[in-house]
């Protein structure tokens, strides 16, 4: 027999006992027997079939998810531990948390392959850069997921989201406006799960962007550049009307994409932090500031959620002025407490601090994103948190003139370019 | 519940000592009375996460000893209040007294987490064993 040790949180379930008996060769079949003489401890101790998240099973002092899980082999006269799982440990997997913080022990995540890290992104606070003592800013580094910046979550959510509803049969051909990060997302979702990708984007989109899309097999339609962003919106949008065999994911529309913020930066945000007074993103698509901010707005029902907003005809890569004439529909403005207005030359600054100073190596819509976040914390009080959602890594831009301009050159030097 | 300026000094030493991160533990109780804090290993070392972790064998000699237990843990920073992690996470310990410390604030707490939310479990000096 194997003797199993009764934690007091779960004795009403075996009439009070500190310990029982079961037998079976594994760790499975001792808890199925368990179970079938006191069925009680099954909802408490299995969610479909594995071991209950909330419980730790440990035999001869180690935890067996360690080991074998469940198949782990006992030997007669061990004896098993049932312990409680401590509450605020290892976040669920529908938050969008990461293996390593979710696991029951400190260890590199194991995937099955690159999907599998999306999301999950770290909180680094920005001790340097926070402009008053006692309030805290702290940066979601969404440069970490698998293709650099936070488009990662959006596109494996919209096809995820097309799959599931059957909208896109195996195979299809996919194509999608962008001048940047969602393409090369796109792309890499597109490569890995089998189906052709074009993308729109302007002629004068960033080499880097061009060429990573190109690698990863992406077929290339450029706009003209003087329409911009705008312009390979409806471009993409003529060819996806006159040819029916098109699936156009297309961000600025689709409900996956603020879902993709809901499910997994907002909540992930949300696990982490016990207090946000302020939220902040740039205003691309709206996707993440709609997702994240109705996420936190549960959590935090006074949290402030701010959009970095270009100035209008001053477009900072990355973001949209409203007033320059799209709105998204999955934007509702109605939902943004705040709405600042931030300079190209603004953005290069702050993006500039951000690597002096804190040693983060941000996008220019980033930099953005700082420099409202470092005026909302100003307005706080002690004890004030503020998270500023970096949607990229600084790589993509590194080709850009703006690094190494004198402050009062970059509006000039960022000109001739489109960014996202 | 009543807690001495012992235990309760013994939890706050605790999570000073483990800043930036969380502390975790358990508090023994006999009946109302806090008897005993076991500091315990926070797996997750965060300055937002915990994850309780003591030596099984241990912990399952606790169990057997006529006292009950309460899960402790510290915030870095913010009040000493559950927040939404705590709640969403109280898995098999719902119903059960539940403190956390601030770090910040210096201060003390006792909840009892349910279903539907938490209330406050107010929390005595015992004077006569300070």
């Amino acid at each position: 027999m194997i003797t199993v040790r009764i934690p007091p949180t779960l004795r009403a379930e075996v009439g009070g006992a500190r310990q029982v008996e079961a037998s079976g060769h594994s760790v499975r079949a001792v808890i199925d027997d368990l179970v079938e003489r006191h069925p009680a401890l099954g909802p408490q101790i299995l969610s479909d079939g594995e071991i209950a998240p909330f419980v730790n099973v440990y035999l001869g002092g180690e935890d067996v998810r360690t080991l074998d899980g469940l198949d782990t082999r006992v030997t007669e006269g061990s004896t098993v531990i049932l312990l409680p799982a401590m509450a605020g440990g290892a976040p669920s997997r529908d938050e969008g948390v990461p293996a390593a913080a979710r696991a029951p022990f400190s260890r590199g995540p194991v995937v099955a392959g690159v999907l599998d890290l999306v999301g999950g992104t770290p909180l680094v606070e920005l001790t340097r850069l926070a402009p008053k003592p006692g309030v805290r800013i702290f940066a979601k580094l969404e440069g970490q997921n698998p293709t650099g910046s936070i488009k990662d979550r959006v596109a494996l959510a919209m096809i995820d989201a097309a799959e599931a509803s059957g909208e896109l049969e195996p195979g299809r051909a996919l194509l999608e406006p962008t001048s940047g990060n969602t393409g090369i997302s796109l792309a890499l979702v597109a490569s890995l799960r089998g189906y052709p990708l074009t993308c729109v984007l302007p002629e004068n989109a960033t080499d880097e962007r061009k060429r990573l899309l190109r690698l990863y097999g992406t077929e290339l339609i450029l706009s003209p550049a003087a329409e911009g962003s705008n312009g390979a919106v409806r471009l993409a949008l003529e060819l996806a009307e006159s040819d029916p065999r098109w699936f156009v994911p297309f961000q600025y529309a689709n409900p996956a994409n603020p879902r993709a913020h809901y499910d997994g930066t907002g909540a992930e945000i949300a696990a982490a932090l016990d207090r946000v007074d302020v939220v902040v993103a740039g205003l691309g698509t709206g996707g993440t500031l709609m997702g994240v901010g109705e996420r936190l707005r549960e959590s935090f029902p006074d949290v402030v959620v701010a959009a970095a907003e270009p100035l209008p005809g001053d477009p900072v890569m990355g973001l949209r002025s409203l007033d320059d004439g799209y709105v998204p529909p999955i934007l509702d403005v109605s939902r943004l407490d705040r709405k600042l207005l931030v300079s190209n030359e603004e953005s290069v600054v702050a993006v500039r601090q951000l690597l002096a100073a804190e040693g983060i190596f941000a996008g220019v819509s980033s930099g953005a994103v700082v420099h409202v976040a470092r005026r909302l914390a100003g307005e706080l009080d002690e004890g004030g948190v503020v998270v500023a959602i970096l949607a990229d890594g600084g790589w993509k831009y590194l080709s850009a003139d703006f690094w190494e301009s004198p402050d009062e050159g970059v509006a000039e030097s960022m000109e001739q370019t489109v960014w996202w | 519940m009543v807690i001495s300026a012992a235990v309760r000094g013994a939890i706050a030493a605790h999570a000073r000592a483990e800043l930036p991160n969380e502390a975790c533990g358990l508090l023994l109780l006999e009946g109302d009375v806090a008897v005993e804090y076991v500091p315990a290993e926070n797996a997750s070392p965060s300055p937002f996460y915990f994850e309780l972790r003591l030596d099984p064998v241990v912990w399952a000699e606790i169990g057997d000893r006529d006292v009950e237990q309460a899960v402790v843990h510290s915030h870095v920073s913010s009040a000493p209040r559950p927040s939404r992690t705590d709640v969403e996470r109280i898995g098999l310990w719902r119903d059960q007294p539940y403190l956390v410390y601030s770090v910040r604030l210096d201060e003390l707490a006792a909840w009892q987490i349910g279903d539907t939310g938490f209330v406050s479990i107010p929390l005595t000096r015992d004077t006569h064993n300070a």
